[in-house]
């Protein structure tokens, strides 16, 4: 079965073969299906500062190898998207040296809006436990939140988004079949359920040092933003970042002790003029440019807790900052009553009081 | 030959009673009055020779003597007048005095004999009556005060001329017999609460102090109708009982406010002296000490307009009667305690031009910083301590609150504030407080128990909201007379939830 995305699959199996050289094979041959039939001397002349991949490429172009290859990589485990599928991520083939095919374990959703939370695997409690903090607090905002399924900051940034039960995407970089790190047996099992976990790679390739950096390109295409939460000075990490600013995607730094060699990269960054990342709401009102966002989990549990007037006043205040007059002649609560709902929602801590009896609602 | 009449005189709100002694000897002609009488008393001898020669008698031309006794006290006021002539005219043999042991006269006299009213009637007759003088001779415009002693016999003169011939049996005068009036009459204001349009927080909170007579402090930017809602918080104060109208009479009595040919105060005082006023004119004093305005304030309130205007030492030493519900003021002729149980209501604006916190309305604040700051330190921080509730007022652009919207009159919310009232005095019977306001920490154990919700309410609120633990009491006290208003006997959460609106926002003022 010789077709275009079949020979993508191969292309890809093979390693080494990049989307600039797929572009470059489309552009002498017109069709890949034309180059499984082409002469050797015209591949060579194509790849003529690739001469080992042309010999491995050669050597494969047969029947038997293809079917080898299909076989190989079908299985009801995951399912493959190449460029040329209609469900490939848009965000991806935006940047600069995609990935061709990509394998994906669980429930595909790249058109969510996504950030990337990111750093060392190295990391400190304070990095683990921000890491946390906004994968939950993004995940409030039905924000995904993607990262490399590594130890340290990685994870964290996972599971803050699983505990919310929010949406989560593990970039590998090994094969889709593999646990890398095996310590995170667990996690990738998580996100094979509620989340997604996607590779490059074909099953049974190997977690080479390579990849690492490779993978980091989809991490941060597939994000609307970067966040980093902890890197050394000479941290992986800053290639994403390089990925990132050269996908014109957001860079967010979270602010560190200076002191503190696993913040030193990011405090570098915020130097250069990373964005810097004290709250949550920093990240949303970027991305309210394009999305249309909402803290839903807050809605939903303030509804939860509020009781009808409670609610009906908290309506009022939640569009403007309101005087307490008005909110009575509004709603039609009496004064006396009024103050003690009043009350009741500052103690609940979704409002509070600024001068002169006027409230204003707390994000 | 020597006569003796009955009279008293008042020292605070205490009376002694003093006998004034005449002796009319043969001699030079001269009169002179002994007994430590002050410039006013000494004095008296021109009136009452005048006054006599006037009203048709004899002033004996022979050495005159008065005497009061005890003669170890100093004695002050003008009604020595009538006694004294009284005295004259007994000892020189122009009447006689038959039955006149258990008789008290008082009054001044004017050049024509003519008898005027006096000052401190009330407190001087209660205290004599207390002594078993049973019978007063006094001057008609007195009458109506001391017509409030109970069982006590009031003969109200208009001349001197009229009580000798009444002395004489040639004329009969009524005698008015005192009794204590149970229910006093509400009284009629001019001025109703409906008038004021919005404001409704300023509004129940002016209701809430009246019912357990708390103190406030109003701070809003100018216009936004603070002194005008307060205007109208007597038209919502409780009625007064009669003890409390008989305190502040008296009080009134010796200060010579009461007016002539008036009873019993049936209303609640409000008192609002200018922000030039000293610390004397607060407080009380003068040689002898007259009451001040926070005893003039007293069961009623003291309305401190424009609050960091006032003098800053002025201020300071409300703290003490605040706390107390007494002054004792401390001169060379002797101490005296005044009741100043009054309920403090202080405005002020956020800063010197009046808008700070107002931004984005018409109007923005041009204070420096500094200014805001020193304007605010004006009121001291245990004087903020002491206010219960603190209201910030806005002016609120009122375009979309239309008038059609009902406002509340002044009768509705009396209505609740008397049942509050009622309640309060039901509660505390036979104890000294009256208000809720005055609680004490122990009573406040006995009186204001919360419920399980109320205190998990009240531990949610300390944490969150960063209350200092003097504010408990405060907060307390508040929470005791919302739920009054409400007739309900226990506290309940929506009460302390009310509260807790009411308690300092530290934006606006510093502390």
């Amino acid at each position: 079965m010789i077709n275009e995305r079949n020979l993508l699959i191969w292309l890809n199996r093979l390693g080494g073969i990049t989307y600039e050289m797929i572009l470059d094979f489309t552009e002498h041959f017109g069709k890949l299906t034309e180059l499984w039939h082409a002469k050797e001397a015209e591949i060579y002349e194509v790849l003529q500062n690739h001469r080992i991949i042309a010999d491995k490429l050669l050597k494969t172009r047969n029947k038997q190898y293809l079917e080898k290859v299909l076989t190989e990589t079908n299985s009801d485990a995951y399912k493959i998207v190449t460029i040329l599928d209609s469900d490939y991520p848009e965000k991806l083939k935006s940047i600069y040296n995609p990935p061709y095919v990509i394998y994906i374990k669980g429930i595909a959703d790249f058109n969510k809006p996504l950030i990337a939370i990111v750093g060392a695997r190295k990391s400190t409690p304070y990095g683990r436990w921000a890491a946390k903090k906004f994968a939950r607090e993004l995940t409030e905002w039905g924000v995904g939140v993607v990262s490399g399924l590594a130890l340290g900051i990685d994870a964290e940034g996972h599971k803050g988004a699983l505990e919310e039960k929010g949406y989560t995407i593990g970039v590998l970089g090994c094969g889709i079949d593999t646990f890398y790190p095996s310590s995170n047996y667990h996690l990738f099992k998580q996100l094979e359920e509620s989340g997604c976990i996607i590779s490059e790679y074909g099953p049974g390739i190997e977690p080479l040092k390579h990849h690492f950096p490779a993978r980091n390109r989809i991490i941060s295409g597939l994000s609307d933003g970067v966040v980093v939460i902890e890197a050394g000075e000479k941290s992986g990490t800053l290639i994403t970042v390089g990925f990132a600013l050269e996908q014109g995607k957001d860079v967010y730094a979270l602010p560190g002790n200076i002191n503190n060699n696993q913040s030193k990269g990011t405090n570098k960054l915020i130097r250069e003029g990373a964005k810097i990342l004290l709250d949550t709401e920093d990240i949303i009102e970027e991305l309210r440019y394009k999305y249309d966002l909402s803290n839903t989990k807050k809605e939903w549990e303030i509804q939860e807790m509020l009781s009808n007037d409670e609610m009906r006043v908290f309506d009022i205040i939640k569009r403007q900052p309101t005087h307490i007059d008005v909110i009575s002649y509004k709603t039609g609560i009496g004064i006396s009553e009024l103050s003690t709902i009043l009350t009741i929602l500052e103690l609940k801590g979704l409002i509070s009081q600024l001068s002169g009896k006027t409230f204003t609602a707390d994000k | 030959m020597l006569a003796k009449v009955k009279t008293c005189c008042i020292y605070g709100l205490l009376a002694a009673d003093i006998e004034v002694e005449v002796d009319v000897t043969n001699g030079l002609p001269t009169m002179n009055i002994v007994g430590l009488p002050d410039a006013a008393l000494k004095e008296s001898k021109e009136r009452v020779r005048t006054a006599i020669n006037n009203s048709g008698f004899q002033f004996p031309l022979k050495r005159i003597t008065v005497n009061l006794s005890p003669a170890d006290t100093k004695k002050e006021g003008t009604h020595f007048d009538l006694p004294i002539a009284l005295g004259v005219l007994a000892a020189s043999g122009q009447i006689k005095l038959q039955d006149f042991s258990g008789v008290v006269v008082l009054g001044e006299l004017s050049l024509d004999g003519k008898v005027n009213p006096v000052n401190g009637v009330l407190p001087m007759l209660l205290e004599m009556y207390s002594r078993g003088f049973t019978k007063v001779i006094l001057p008609l415009g007195n009458i109506e005060e001391a017509k409030l002693v109970n069982g006590l016999q009031c003969i109200g003169i208009k001349s001197l001329r009229e009580l000798m011939a009444f002395i004489n049996g040639e004329i009969q005068i009524e005698a008015h017999i005192g009794n204590t009036i149970e229910d006093l009459e509400n009284c009629q204001f001019e001025e109703d609460f409906k008038e004021v349009k919005g404001q409704e927080t300023l509004k129940r909170a002016l209701e809430i102090v009246a019912a357990g007579s708390h103190n406030l402090l109003m701070v809003g930017p100018p216009g936004s109708g603070k002194t005008m809602a307060v205007r109208r918080l007597p038209s919502i104060l409780p009625k007064l009982i009669f003890e409390e109208a008989m305190e502040i009479t008296k009080l009134y009595s010796i200060s010579g406010l009461l007016g002539q040919n008036k009873g019993l105060i049936t209303q609640r005082p409000f008192r609002a002296p200018h922000h030039t006023s000293s610390m004397i004119a607060l407080t009380g004093g003068g040689r002898v000490p007259k009451p001040g305005e926070v005893s003039l304030s007293h069961f009623g309130v003291l309305f401190l307009d424009e609050l960091p205007e006032f003098n800053k030492n002025a201020l300071e030493v409300l703290r003490q009667p605040l706390e107390d519900g007494f002054i004792t003021i401390s001169r060379v002729n002797g101490s005296f305690t005044y009741p100043a149980k009054f309920m403090l209501i202080g405005s002020m604006n956020p800063c010197p031009c009046g808008y700070h916190g107002t931004e984005g309305g018409q109007h923005s604040c041009s204070c420096t910083p500094q200014q805001i700051i020193r304007y605010a330190g004006k009121v001291s921080g245990p004087l903020l301590d002491r206010m219960d509730i603190i209201v910030e007022t806005t002016a609120v652009s009122y375009a979309d609150l239309t008038n059609n919207k009902s406002t509340e009159g002044s009768k509705e919310i009396r209505k609740r504030v008397e049942i509050a009232r009622e309640i309060q005095l039901d509660r505390y019977r036979g104890t000294k407080i009256t208000f809720n306001s005055q609680l004490t920490p122990s009573a406040i154990k006995k009186h204001c128990k919360l419920d399980d919700q109320s205190q998990q309410l009240l531990r949610n609120a300390f944490e969150k909201m960063k209350l200092s633990a003097r504010a408990y009491n405060r907060i307390i006290k508040i929470t005791r007379t919302i739920a009054d208003l409400d007739e309900s006997p226990t506290i309940k959460m929506n009460h302390l939830a009310e509260a807790l609106q009411y308690r300092k926002v530290s934006s606006l003022v510093r502390r």
